[in-house]
């Protein structure tokens, strides 16, 4: 409905001046009718200065036309670009007028939203929400916010806030601004995780955490177990200055002690002993770091307690102590019993020279006077003493073997078989003896020892296969899983399995045959050897069916410090 | 004419002593056997005394060096003699009851030209005495 511009009544005067003022100009102009009748000429006269008077406001007219055009095309502007969506809602929640951004945000083209509901557009869990709120800004005619989630076909739900108000409680529809605050909500909830996270970790360390204000040295805040530590003083510790606390007399005493946190990044003291609010003493470890938090400087402390630590320390240390002691302890009587296995072999051996020499050289240069008799106990002499001779010789071995680091290196074992065959050859040329090497591979061992541990088995092998017309001796072994097998099998008199646990048992021999000459330490000295590199060793034989004797070495040695 | 090579027994068992006397004349090696009962006695007859830097003796000789002597032992004389300029041209063959690896190697570093043990068997003594005497009284001519 168009309204008479309101003229105010000076403006109206004014206007009938300057209309009147136009008409008595026409009338002067030449050729201009002459008033014949007073009252005719005053009608026209009112109607010519009424035609002006609208003219005229009829430009006026125009013009404010034209303004209100440019201002509501700058309101319309405003309202559909701005980058806030803009709903008008009705009480029951239809929307009466929406902007670009809200059209954009509920992904409907602008003319198919209006005379919709809104809640359409509003999941199912937050409908109920979002009704209250529509009530709650129509009743109470003020501002009201909310947050609900939209439900789009086809893409994530978005989480808005929506703030609406109306003009008054009478108006029936209310201005609604929604905005999509579903990443900020992201975010607000990965802090609130990491907060959360922050919390148990601060709250539940079983170290004591202080924070500081790196200007003042005022306490923000201490976890549960620092407190603890502290000796469950009930006197309140947030707040306070840190060297007002006595727990912390030695960290910071005083100011100038606290300045060496202050300024120094890291500082730590391994080893501090604090005093509790109980009064015991305990031992802990300091560790101040300073960081920079929304620009202001905190000092995070992390104490430590370190007593039980140390306390075991102290243990450990004495342990070793005594385990040093008792290294040298042993490393002396080893070394006694090197000199007293030098003196075995060097001044045993002498008197045995001297009985077996001896004997032998009334043999020799009596014969003559030496009867039958004489001469069989002085073979005996002489045969005890030899005995005697290779019993110290294998005692020697033993002890050598067994006492001895064992020293690792990586050894082609069918080199060390063939060289002992090779000997065993050129040694008993009368006998018919077969040897057969299988492959027997790399292992990492002591050379030496496990020289000897083959020699012992082949002698074996090669003595109770004496009295065989053709003895079989068969080496060889077997890859197992972390381990090798050797095997040395032969087919000579073979042993009785109930003996078995004897055979590696030190003077132990299940030979009474003296063909079959023997010390019984071979064996001993072999187990004690596979023993010492983590090996086991065990045999298998029947009587007169030959014997196989077995044992393990690791496939890779373990070197002990 | 070559004086004759002389034998320096170095050997403080007496049992020992004899029996490689025995051993000796038993395979007809007739020559000059001097005996030495410890260290010192065997210092004193190659250099006079025991600190003595002077070779005293001077005709061709043969050293059977026994280890384990009472006052200096054996691998000392053994420095001695291959430390000594001259006298380290004299033979050393250790004879001795040890079979430690360590004394075997230790004799051999410091210059021995043999080591043999002693075996307890008369007989195999005697065949070890027979070959020292063989090769190092026939066989090896040593520099004058």
């Amino acid at each position: 409905m168009k309204k008479k511009p309101a003229t105010p009544p000076d403006a109206a005067e004014l206007l009938r001046s300057q209309a009147e003022a136009k008409l008595s100009e026409r009338k002067k102009k030449p050729g201009a009718p002459p008033a014949t009748e007073f009252d005719t000429q005053r009608l026209v006269h009112e109607l010519e200065v009424h035609q002006i008077e609208l003219e005229m406001q009829n430009e006026e007219l125009v013009q404010s036309h034209a303004q209100a055009e440019a201002g509501l095309r700058r309101y319309t502007d405003l309202y559909d670009f701005a980058p806030i969506s803009y709903f008008t809602l009705v009480r029951d929640g239809t929307i009466q007028q929406v902007n670009l951004a809200g059209a954009n945000l509920l992904g409907v083209e602008r003319g198919a939203l209006i005379k919709r509901r809104f809640g359409v557009f509003v999941s199912t869990r937050s409908l109920t929400t979002f009704n209250a709120f529509l009530d709650d800004v129509f009743t109470n005619g003020s501002k009201e916010t909310c947050e609900v989630t939209l439900q789009k076909d086809g893409s994530a739900p978005r989480l808005v806030q929506i703030e609406a108000i109306t003009k008054d409680r009478q108006c029936e529809v209310c201005h609604a601004m929604v905005i999509d605050i579903t990443e900020r909500k992201t975010a607000e909830d990965a802090l609130q995780v990491s907060e959360t996270r922050y919390r148990r970790l601060f709250e539940s360390a079983k170290d004591g955490i202080m924070i500081l204000n790196a200007e003042t040295g005022i306490i923000l805040d201490v976890n549960p177990f620092l407190i603890g530590m502290m000796g469950n003083s009930h006197e309140p510790v947030i707040g306070k200055v840190i060297w007002e606390l006595g727990f912390f007399k030695d960290v910071a005493a005083s100011k100038e002690k606290f300045l060496e946190l202050q300024q120094r990044e890291y500082v730590l003291y391994e080893n501090l002993s604090l005093e509790t609010a109980d009064g015991r003493q305990i031992a802990v470890e300091f560790v101040s770091n300073v960081y920079l938090v929304d620009n202001k400087k905190l000092i995070q402390c992390n104490i430590r307690d370190t007593t039980e630590r140390k306390q075991m320390e102290n243990k450990l240390n004495k342990a070793y102590q005594k385990i040093k002691t008792r290294t040298n302890e042993l490393e002396m009587i080893n070394e006694h019993l090197d000199s007293f296995a030098y003196s075995v072999s060097h001044d045993l051996r002498a008197p045995l020279r001297a009985i077996s020499g001896f004997a032998q050289v009334l043999i020799d240069t009596h014969g003559d006077e030496v009867n039958e008799e004489m001469r069989h106990y002085l073979n005996r002499i002489s045969e005890g003493a030899k005995k005697m001779g290779q019993l110290i010789d294998d005692l020697l071995s033993f002890s050598r073997a067994t006492r001895g680091e064992i020293n690792h290196e990586k050894i082609n074992v069918e080199d060390i078989v063939n060289d002992l065959v090779k000997a065993y050859r050129e040694v008993e040329l009368d006998r018919d003896i077969e040897f057969i090497v299988n492959p027997l591979g790399e292992v990492e061992a002591d050379k030496e020892m496990l020289k000897v541990v083959f020699s012992n088995l082949l002698q074996n092998a090669v003595k109770f296969t004496i009295n065989r017309e053709k003895a079989r001796i068969e080496i060889g072994s077997e890859q197992k899983e972390d381990h090798i097998q050797f095997y040395v099998k032969d087919n000579g008199i073979g042993f009785d399995m109930r003996y078995k646990d004897k055979l590696f048992k030190a003077f132990q021999r299940l030979q009474t045959d003296e063909r079959f000459t023997g010390t019984g330490i071979g064996l001993t000295t072999v187990k004690r050897i596979v023993s010492k590199h983590g090996g086991n060793i065990w045999a298998n034989g029947e009587v007169d069916k030959g014997a196989e004797f077995c044992f393990t070495l690791p496939s890779k040695m373990h070197i002990d410090d | 004419m070559d004086k004759e090579i002389e034998i320096l027994l170095v050997e403080d068992n007496a049992s020992d002593e004899e029996l490689a006397v025995i051993a000796l004349k038993k395979h007809k090696i007739k020559n000059k056997i001097q005996i030495a009962r410890d260290g010192v006695e065997a210092l004193e007859y190659l250099f006079g005394s025991v600190d003595s830097e002077t070779l005293k003796c001077v005709g061709p000789l043969v050293v059977l060096l026994d280890l384990k002597l009472p006052r200096i032992n054996g691998l000392e004389v053994l420095r001695r003699i291959k430390e000594h300029p001259e006298a380290k041209k004299i033979p050393v063959v250790i004879l001795t009851s040890s079979n430690e690896e360590k004394d075997i190697l230790e004799s051999y570093h410091l210059g021995a030209n043999s080591y043999i043990r002693k075996p307890v068997d008369f007989d195999q003594f005697t065949e070890v005495i027979n070959q020292i005497g063989l090769y190092w009284l026939v066989l090896n001519k040593q520099s004058s």
